[in-house]
């Protein structure tokens, strides 16, 4: 009887995961066909997933070179990257939600993805090589300068959970993106060669074109590493419902878990930051959402901002390239877009609550 | 059990605890009383190792705190701040869940035990029937109450409760009260109000930062001390039922 009621819980739990695991893989894959397929020209299913068998499996379709050049060099790495960066960006702004207690928090917003373009430009400029995982350590390094700046500033100015100092915080976030939008350009007008230099609305806005497969690779480990890291903390992050205190009292080593959990984000930031430019709003609008459909305990709102946010990217970026027939927008343009009268909703409701 | 010795926090230069030596007894129900500033809530910060003293130490169960980590304490002892509030939408049952977080990590993951522990404190602190509650939408009582059906939940050996009481209607105070009395717990509450103090099997006295008395309520509430440190008089009257002493105040 007791082996049974043991085991009971567990094949239900086991079976769940397995139910949930099907769903995030379909939803996962219908996004990313989605992204490859849809276009300036359209792709077929069949002609994209021929493709992949030609190049993961080996197999022998005959295929249209230009077009199996698009799905592979082009569209593939850039829907993958628009999918990580959405994740990365959702889980950075889901881990300030939770750490600062503030509804309106996000790496954008904050300054950090500013900060983060700023160490990027710098290091592209110092002649530090002009290498991904080099822009990737400026990114870092900008990020989590701007990030001491911002909260350093909003609590001297008395901010602290609560509607006031969400207020505060934000107020601090548009200093620092001020300031770091104009070191940034400051350096490039400066010091930047036509080659160097991405331009300046690719670092404000945010743009995914030029994206290739090296980006790949260093954006889907960045995005899997920050989830692993903030899923194993969930439990942690419930527990800051209350507070800081309250969760030190809940047995939460609350200063390791917050430079731990920090640290992930700001580097999910800058790594998104070095490859795309400073997307706005997906941190402040995906964990909103997610919350929404999963409620607030994290074990479930992490993995849920992940897949939204992932998602959310990619259709950004659908949109982005068909808008306007014969014209890409920068992605950037599209997520505020979208991501802007969401903002206003929050803040609206946000002082209605308090 | 629970002790401290010669702890002191300064702030902003002054003391507000001050060589404060205290020894907490296994089963006992402490209470901490003393004017509105006196250091109560700090001295309970750093009874349950939530603030660090400048000065002096706090072992729990012959260990210092750091020795134990901050789950080890959490394990044994809980705490009830005076005031903890969210802008989350978590629900009664969520709140109340979170005073397991200290007993779980991968190797042990959420049991039907947990889920015991959980629904046994919320009905404890009459709160069954809110479980699937918003938050924002509970009375400062009904906070209060899962404030303290989460503190039961971690299964603690050492409860702190700073003004439990507090918003609570008459009915649930005394339900408090008889609840803390009767769980096999040591208890150290904050209180205000002197009658419900002399309920407790000791008192601790906080003035200024210094603890001025220690001892049995009878033997500590006498008219020196009122007249000190609370600025009052004091009328002993007799319960008829029961023989026990009334308080009854007047400004001095
Ligand atoms: N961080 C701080 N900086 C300066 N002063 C502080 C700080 N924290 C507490 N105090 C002061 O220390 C004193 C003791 O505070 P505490 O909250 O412990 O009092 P209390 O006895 O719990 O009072 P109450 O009955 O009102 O709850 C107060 O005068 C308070 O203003
Ligand atoms: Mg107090």
């Amino acid at each position: 009887m007791s082996v049974a009621a043991a085991s009971a819980p567990l094949t239900r739990q086991g079976l769940r995961a397995a139910r949930q695991a099907a769903w995030v893989t379909a939803v996962l894959t219908a996004a990313l066909l989605a992204g490859i397929c849809i276009g300036e020209t359209p792709i077929s299913v069949t002609t994209v997933l021929q493709v992949l068998a030609n190049r993961l499996w080996g197999a022998d379709h005959a295929l249209d070179a230009i077009e199996a050049g698009i799905i592979w060099s082009y569209r593939l790495p850039r829907t993958l990257v628009a999918g990580a960066c959405g994740a990365g960006l959702a889980i950075c702004g889901l881990v300030l939600q939770s750490l600062l207690r503030n509804a309106l928090a996000d790496p954008w917003l904050l300054g950090i993805s500013a900060g983060a373009s700023t160490g990027a430009v710098l290091v592209t400029v110092a002649g530090l090589g002009g290498g991904m995982v080099a822009m990737s350590g400026g990114a870092l390094m900008g990020a989590l300068t701007a990030f001491a700046l911002v909260a350093g500033l909003a609590r001297l100015s008395g901010g602290g959970p609560g509607a006031r100092g969400a207020g505060q915080i934000v107020l601090a976030g548009i200093a620092g993106s001020q300031l770091f939008n104009a070191l940034t350009s400051f350096v490039i007008a400066k010091s930047a060669s036509a080659e160097q230099a991405r331009g300046l609305m690719f670092w404000l806005l945010g743009n995914l074109s030029g994206v290739r497969w090296p980006d790949v690779h260093l954006a889907v480990p960045a995005a899997l590493i920050a989830l692993i890291v903030v899923a194993a903390h969930a439990r942690s992050l419930d527990a800051f419902a209350f507070g800081a205190e309250s969760a030190a009292s809940l047995g939460v080593p609350v200063r390791r878990v917050q430079v731990v959990l920090i640290g992930a984000a700001a580097m999910a930031a800058a790594v998104m930051v070095s490859i795309t430019g400073a997307i706005g709003f997906v941190g402040l609008v995906v964990p909103h959402a997610a919350r929404l459909l999963v409620g607030v305990r994290h074990g479930r709102l992490v993995p849920a901002s992940a897949l939204i946010g992932a998602v959310f990217l990619i259709g950004a970026d659908i949109l982005s390239r068909v808008l306007i027939p014969g014209q890409v927008l920068p992605i950037g343009v599209v997520t505020a877009l979208v991501g802007a009268p969401i903002f206003a909703v929050i803040l609206i409701r946000h002082r209605g609550a308090s | 059990m629970l002790s401290g010795q010669d702890l002191t926090l300064r702030r902003g230069g002054a003391r507000i605890v001050d060589g404060v030596t205290l020894a907490v007894q296994e089963g006992e129900v402490l209470g901490l009383i003393g004017p509105n500033g006196s250091g109560k809530s700090t001295l309970m910060r750093l009874l349950a190792g939530l603030l660090r003293p400048d000065q002096g130490q706090v072992t729990l169960e012959g260990q210092p705190l750091a020795a134990l980590g901050p789950r080890g304490v959490a394990r044994r002892l809980a705490f009830v701040a005076q005031f903890s509030e969210t802008a989350q939408r978590l629900t009664v049952r969520d709140a109340v869940e979170l005073g397991r977080t200290p007993w779980l990590d991968a190797r042990a993951p959420w049991s039907p035990q947990d889920e015991a522990h959980v629904t046994h404190a919320l009905s404890l602190l009459d709160m069954a029937g809110f479980e699937a509650r918003d938050w924002a939408s509970l009375s400062g009582g009904e906070r209060q109450r899962v404030h303290i059906a989460r503190a039961l939940a971690q299964t603690p050996r050492i409860l702190m409760l700073d003004e439990p009481t507090n918003h609570l209607d008459i009915r649930h105070q005394l339900q408090v009260l008889d609840l803390v009395a009767r769980l096999p717990l040591t208890v150290v509450m904050a209180l205000h109000d002197l009658n419900q103090a002399m309920r407790c099997d000791r008192l601790a006295v906080m003035q200024a930062g210094r603890l001025v008395a220690l001892g049995p309520p009878a033997q500590v509430l006498d008219d020196a001390l009122l007249c000190d440190v609370f600025g009052v008089r004091a009328q002993r009257l007799t319960d008829p039922d029961d023989g026990s002493a009334i308080l009854r105040f007047q400004p001095r």
